[in-house]
């Protein structure tokens, strides 16, 4: 079936060995799977059209979460030490951070663009593959972005909300980011068997798990319900990643007697007492 | 789980460390009696950010003497009573005087068990009051940074958390935080409102009483 393309990893032609034309059928299945579902039902004012959907999705997720991620990441703290962890997410931070770098460049950020192209470079190379964070040191800090944040600042609203299934959180406006994400980071094209691919990943959520862990911690403690808690929270993280730090909540949000929207209206009048 | 969220998840919780770094004594606002002007919004914040850091750095303290003292300030500094209202937003109207009163009080444990469960994970964080803004309408938003070690490299912004305070007899009270730009009250009134929508103010108490409850068979179970 496959006589073609790479010749390096025709040795690797087993069951384990996932083709190119797999990997990018994957992603372009994904952008526009995700961008059809939600185009198809964009209603007004309504920022979660799907919320029955997306909460059977949220407490597949919370129950995949208790049973199996938390365990996990408790064990991953306890038994592997802070320095350690500390260069397996650095390193897992450094293969994604090719993605930053290109929504720089895509949002005309030039600047941030070339220092964070230097960060990568300086991270993946003295940093040994990131996992020593040298750039930190030498005043290039890490910053955030993705496809979300650049459509966000191109115009696009942030469309239905999303749950997805292992993903958590996102919006039609986001989920393009995700598969956006896996092309741009190089372990997608190295054609790992996945004897070593499945464990890697597996390493990869336990130790966001880990890192989230004081988050959630703080979820259960404030919301009465924390799928809406999650959804809003993540609705209003994004508006201000968009709007770099300026929150979304208009003035007469503030005002005792009014009841402004959050994070979807910034009115212009807005006097309070 | 998305990077960015993760990354500003774990910002998030440190930041709700400002949340338990709320309040300013008002010990030391009669202390300034004498002065000709009361403090400013940004003064007030000062003041709590210095004194909650003082007591986080106690090593003196035991985690639940920490805690009772962080919720004393935070007590003498936030005004519960706008906060609930906002966060109930035109809902609040509706309610009788009874079950006003309700609310507020289970609001006020609600928070104050949110703090509580942040006030143990203090790593050395350093806070600055970094600016100020005057709202419209009269309040005063105050900006602070949260910086400290993360993933091993000192002196990192952890969390941006911005304070809004409005004045209740003279003195600053705040009555949000917003944390990496998500702000606290708005949050609450998503959850709020969409309890009241389809179960109406009964249902609204009963998580309340329910989520409050919880909390404390766990505290006695000493988790």
């Amino acid at each position: 079936m496959e006589s073609d393309l790479h010749p390096p990893n025709q040795a690797r032609k087993d069951s384990t060995f996932i083709p190119t034309k797999w990997r990018m059928a994957a992603i372009v299945f994904t952008a526009v799977a995700v961008s059809v579902c939600g185009g198809c039902a964009s209603g007004p004012h309504n920022a979660d059209p799907f919320e029955k959907t997306n909460r059977l999705i949220y407490r597949f997720n919370d129950a995949l979460d208790r049973v199996a991620l938390k365990p996990m990441a408790d064990v991953y703290v306890k038994v592997i030490p802070k320095p350690i962890r500390t260069g397996i997410g650095n390193g897992f931070d450094n293969l994604i951070y090719f993605n930053v770098v290109c929504n720089d460049f895509l949002q005309a950020k030039w600047g941030q663009g070339l220092g964070d192209f230097g960060r990568m470079a300086a991270d993946s190379t003295i940093g040994i593959g990131g996992i020593f964070d040298v750039a930190s040191h030498w005043g290039l800090p890490a910053h955030e972005n993705d496809l979300g944040i650049t459509l966000g600042k191109w115009g696009a609203g942030p469309g239905p909300y999303l749950v997805l299934p292992l993903l958590g959180p996102s919006t039609v406006r986001d989920a393009p980011g995700i598969a956006m994400k896996y092309a741009a980071n190089p372990t997608t094209w190295l054609y790992l068997p996945i004897q070593i691919s499945i464990p890697l990943y597996v390493v990869n959520i336990v130790d966001l798990r880990s890192r989230f862990d004081s988050v959630v911690r703080f979820r259960n403690a404030a919301s009465i319900d924390p799928y809406l808690f999650t959804r809003n929270a993540y609705l209003q993280f994004r508006e201000a990643q968009i709007h770099e730090g300026q929150s979304a909540t208009g003035q007469s949000f503030y005002d005792e007697d009014s009841d402004a929207s959050p994070a979807a209206t910034r009115p212009a009048s807005g006097h309070g007492e | 789980m998305e990077k960015s969220m993760h990354a500003t998840a774990i910002k998030v919780v440190l930041a709700m460390l400002a949340c338990t770094i709320s309040g300013v004594s008002a010990v030391r606002a009669a202390d300034q009696n004498d002065a000709p002007s009361p403090p400013t919004a940004r003064q007030v914040m000062d003041q709590v950010t210095h004194d909650v850091l003082a007591i986080l750095r106690d090593h003196n303290l035991s985690v639940d003497e920490k805690r009772e003292k962080v919720k004393q300030i935070a007590y003498q500094n936030m005004n519960f009573d706008v906060m609930a209202r906002l966060s109930l937003g035109r809902y609040w109207r509706g309610l009788t005087d009874a079950q006003r009163t309700q609310y507020q009080q289970e609001f006020k444990q609600l928070v104050t068990n949110t703090y509580g469960a942040t006030t143990d994970s203090y790593t050395d964080e350093d806070v600055k009051v970094v600016g100020d803004r005057l709202e419209q309408d009269g309040d005063c938003t105050v900006l602070t940074r949260i910086t400290g070690t993360k993933d091993d490299k000192p002196d990192q912004e952890v969390a941006k958390v911005d304070y809004r305070l409005r004045t209740q007899d003279k003195q600053w009270k705040v009555i949000d935080f917003t944390i990496d730009g998500v702000s606290l009250v708005a949050n609450f009134r998503s959850q709020f409102q969409e309890v009241m929508a389809n179960g109406g103010i009964d249902q609204l108490l009963k998580l309340l009483r329910d989520k409050n409850a919880a909390h404390e068979k766990n505290a006695a179970n000493g988790k």
